[in-house]
């Protein structure tokens, strides 16, 4: 008897350990690249596609310029913020873009690995329905795509559901990539989508569907996605991670007020760039920019955007309070505190 | 249709019957009859081909040249006039003693109380009181014979091809079946067709005894017994009798390898 | 003369494997210590999985690996209070059992007659065998864009079960009707069964040791469908759903606490019918 243990004991010590190594580990990764993660077609995601822009950065990519050289992460760009969690979590991306909220989720839930250094964007989504909805209590006993149940669009739309008083187990939440859904609202097949810009332009712009509610309205001037290194990367680069930010924080500056302009070049050359990243229409981006508001800054107003959303996430179920405490917080100040590393931005300059 | 029998007896004839599989002949041009209410008894060495003989007459074997006709109509299929009793039981593993018994009543329609009771009658007779909801295979060796027996006799059919029907019991069930299934014939006199090892069971029973060869099966004799019933095992006549049929049994007749061709000198 | 002395088994009851093997144990006590010591070995094996899963759960120590304490946690959780899809494990159970009940059950009915008559009439068997053979060997789940856009919501799910379901039943009773001994049929001919009684009284209740198998393995297929099914978007919530929208958060606890309610439920479900079977053939 003793024998068996003796060797249960062995084999569960190297089983443990096996799985143990397969955890992946943080390896040195030459000096100046950088593997990046953003979502599909996306255009809160712009100031990737603006930074890597020769022209934007009047000769040279703001990338360059700031000696950081990106490539997408494998598998990027993802359907939605939740899976791109799963791939910082493999050690696929070492700087992303994506929602607060599943950086928040996925990080408590299931530990992974990751710190918010800057924002990218405020607002930017909407609850679209196909035209014969008329009230928020139509949706009841309807499909309502979101990109994904870790995505800040099924957050906003428990959000919705919980303000107009709506029952969510009476409403189905299935997952889909956003280029797919006005195509499956036009058939018929779902009611009505939450996703991000420039989607619901194109809804809207086709007439497939109309904005029941903006995420503006839902939740004013929400905090929408931020930007979220690998914890270990970021420890053993420092020095990186501010130039990423640093030519983060001049493709948004440039973005600004190139929108400021409406009309002139640069103005012109961000359509172009919208379009090329979201393979939409010129029209349709147009009207999904008027939609979104950029900026990098980590201020009071993101710490308390920050807080009221991972009580929210917890109130709503997504994240069970004791994940606190595990992941060895005292409170939700404590982990926004401790999740939230501003010196990065403060070192890159000021937004 | 009720519990009657729709013909009272039946006579057999057995013309020219060959029985080939693939390259082997079980029984060859085999010619014998069966009178109405006439219990016949048929024995041989093992492998003579005894059995299929038996299935041929109820018409689960085709036979490959000539007929076995039941009162002037051809053999061709199986049927409730000719009931069987199986060697190896047969029985319904998922039915109990009762339903086995009953189930060619309920073939026929038979329900009721009139079922209940001739089911009851035929428990009885095989001595199974008792044991009317066992399962087959709670049951030993003899008493799953017995059910097969009581099962078969239940319909009373016109012909009752019986093989080797007491050969899993013990000498004095054997004995006490032997007189019991005399009993049920003199009452109701169904052409009985009774294969068997034993020649002295042959004897005690039957009217008239068929005595085939080996592999090949031929007719090597007939013999009909004309003691009196009830035969004294231990009589003079009977064992009279018994040494004229094991004279013709024995010469060249004895029960050969399944596989060996016929032997020479067989008397056919 | 009497039976009862020919009768060695015990006659006291439904004679199993087990009591077989006992046949020549000296009486009640000693069943009473077989069956106990069963107890205590099951009991034992049980505590001995749970304290190692809780063991490695610890020495690998990550999230994607929950221990029995926190899978139990979530469990008590999730059959409490709904969760942030509106629904309470109960009704997430409710679901899913409903689509497969639904399901395995049309397979069954249609799986079993088709089975019957495809091992009693061999031409059908033959002629159906090309169908099954192409047909059989494509997962359940390649057929998920067909059935959303032909069947719609809850239908679709339902689609998926049924076929997962359908082969195993079909194949298992044509097995069934083969294996009913030709001896019985021959008994049951001169018996003067034939055509229809024959088929019910004897093929059908021969077979059925088969057919119960063919619906166990028919309920497992079930259910590995189901919860794959689920994920296309299912009205009224259901274990597929939750186990992937669980994953997609991160909340492996809830994750694997749905695969223990699957587990066992799986194991209701095949011992009823494994139960099902022994009562019957009492």
């Amino acid at each position: 008897m003793k024998r068996a243990m003796r060797w249960s004991v062995l084999v569960a010590l190297i089983a443990g350990m096996g799985l143990a190594a397969c955890a992946p580990a943080p390896e040195p990764v030459s000096p100046q690249v950088v593997r990046v993660g953003y979502l599909l077609a996306d255009l809160h995601h712009i100031a990737y596609a603006v930074a890597n822009d020769p022209e934007a950065g009047g000769g040279t990519s703001f990338y360059e310029q700031y000696g950081v050289i990106t490539e997408d992460a494998t598998g990027a760009p993802y359907a939605n913020g939740g899976v791109e969690m799963d791939h910082f979590a493999s050690g696929d991306v070492q700087i992303g873009l994506l929602g607060a909220p599943p950086a928040i989720t996925k990080h408590l839930n299931a530990g992974v690995g990751t710190n918010v250094v800057a924002q990218v964007n405020a607002i930017g989504s909407a609850l679209i329905v196909a035209p014969e909805i008329e009230a928020p209590e139509d949706l009841l006993g309807q499909t309502v795509a979101v990109p994904g149940h870790a995505a800040i669009q099924f957050f906003l739309l428990l959000n919705f559901a919980q303000q107009q008083g709506l029952d969510i187990s009476e409403i189905t939440v299935i997952d889909m990539p956003p280029p797919d859904m006005r195509v499956k609202l036009e058939a018929g097949e779902i009611a009505g989508f939450v996703a991000w810009e420039p989607w619901t332009a194109d809804a809207v712009s086709t007439g497939a569907g109309k904005v029941m509610a903006t995420s503006d309205e839902i939740w004013p001037d929400h905090l929408d996605c931020v930007v979220a290194v690998d914890q270990a990367f970021a420890e053993a680069n420092p020095e990186l991670v501010n130039r990423f930010l640093q030519a983060h924080i001049a493709a948004t500056r440039w973005i600004v007020q190139a929108l400021a302009d409406p009309g002139s070049e640069d103005y012109e050359h961000l359509m172009d760039l919208a379009v090329a990243f979201t393979q939409r229409p010129r029209d349709v981006v147009e009207l999904a920019f008027t939609n979104i508001n950029f900026r990098t800054d980590l201020d009071e107003g993101f710490d308390e955007s920050f807080k009221e959303y991972t009580e929210k996430l917890i109130e709503f179920g997504l994240i069970p309070a004791e994940k606190l405490t595990e992941r060895g917080y005292s409170s939700v100040d404590d982990f926004v505190g401790k999740y939230v590393h501003p010196e990065y931005l403060e070192a890159a300059g000021s937004p | 249709m009720d519990a009657s029998r729709t013909s009272p007896v039946a006579s057999l004839r057995v013309v020219d019957l060959t029985v080939e599989f693939n390259d082997l002949i079980a029984l060859q041009e085999i010619s014998f009859t069966v009178g109405q209410g006439e219990f016949v008894a048929i024995i041989g060495p093992t492998g003579c081909g005894k059995t299929t003989l038996l299935r041929a007459m109820a018409g689960l074997t085709g036979p490959t040249h000539g007929e076995v006709w039941m009162d002037g109509h051809r053999v061709v299929e199986p049927g409730p006039e000719r009931g069987m009793v199986f060697q190896e039981f047969a029985l319904f593993p998922w039915l109990t003693v009762r339903q086995n018994i009953g189930f060619g009543l309920d073939a026929r329609g038979l329900r009721g109380e009139a079922r209940a009771q001739h089911v009851a009658k035929y428990v009885e007779m095989v001595g199974l009181r008792g044991f009317e909801e066992y399962r087959p295979r709670q049951l030993s060796g003899g008493m799953k014979q017995r059910v097969a027996i009581a099962r078969a006799l239940a319909t009373e059919p016109a012909v009752v091809l019986m093989d080797e029907p007491f050969g899993s019991l013990d000498a004095q069930s054997r004995s006490d079946m032997q007189s019991e299934l005399l009993r049920v014939w003199r009452q109701a006199r169904p052409t009985i067709v009774f294969v068997t090892h034993s020649v002295e069971e042959a004897i005690f029973l039957a009217d008239r005894v068929v005595i085939l060869s080996a592999r090949p099966g031929r007719v090597v004799a007939e013999k009909t017994i004309d003691l009196p019933r009830e035969r004294v095992r231990t009589g003079a006549d009977f064992n009279a009798v018994r040494a004229e049929i094991m004279e013709r049994i024995q010469p060249g007749e004895r029960a050969v390898a399944v596989a060996d061709p016929p032997v020479e000198g067989v008397v056919g | 003369m009497s039976a009862a002395a020919e009768h060695e088994r015990d006659p006291g009851g439904p004679s199993r494997a087990s009591s077989r093997a006992g046949r020549d144990s000296p009486g009640p006590a000693a069943a009473q210590r077989k069956w106990s010591s069963t107890v205590g070995v099951i009991l034992v094996s049980t505590l001995l999985f749970f304290v190692l899963w809780q063991a490695v759960a610890w020495i690998v120590g990550s999230p994607y690996l929950p221990g029995p304490v926190e899978t139990g946690r979530a469990l008590i959780d999730a059959l409490s209070r709904p969760d942030f899809l509106g629904f309470t494990m109960w009704e997430h159970v409710r679901s899913s059992l409903g689509r497969i009940i639904i399901g395995f059950a049309a397979a069954a009915v249609v799986a079993i007659p088709l089975g019957l008559v495809a091992g009693w009439f061999r031409f059908v068997e033959t002629f159906a065998s090309p169908w099954v053979e192409m047909t059989r060997p494509i997962p359940p789940l390649a057929w998920i864009p067909f059935a959303i856009v032909f069947f719609g919501t809850p239908l679709d799910a339902v689609f998926i079960v049924f076929l997962a379901s359908f082969f195993p039943i079909y194949l298992n009773t044509v097995a069934g009707v083969k294996s009913v001994e030709p001896l019985l049929i021959d008994a049951a001919r001169t018996l003067g069964a034939r055509k229809a009684f024959l088929f019910t009284r004897v093929i059908v209740p021969g077979s059925l040791a088969h057919i119960s198998i063919g619906l166990r393995l028919g309920l497992g297929y079930a259910w590995m469908s189901i919860v794959a099914a689920e994920i296309l978007g299912v009205k009224g919530g259901g274990l597929g759903i939750f186990l992937w929208t669980m994953h997609e958060v991160g909340r492996f606890d809830a994750v694997f606490a749905g695969m223990v309610i699957i587990g066992v439920l799986g194991m209701l479900l095949t011992r009823g019918i494994s139960f099902w079977r022994a009562a019957e053939s009492v």
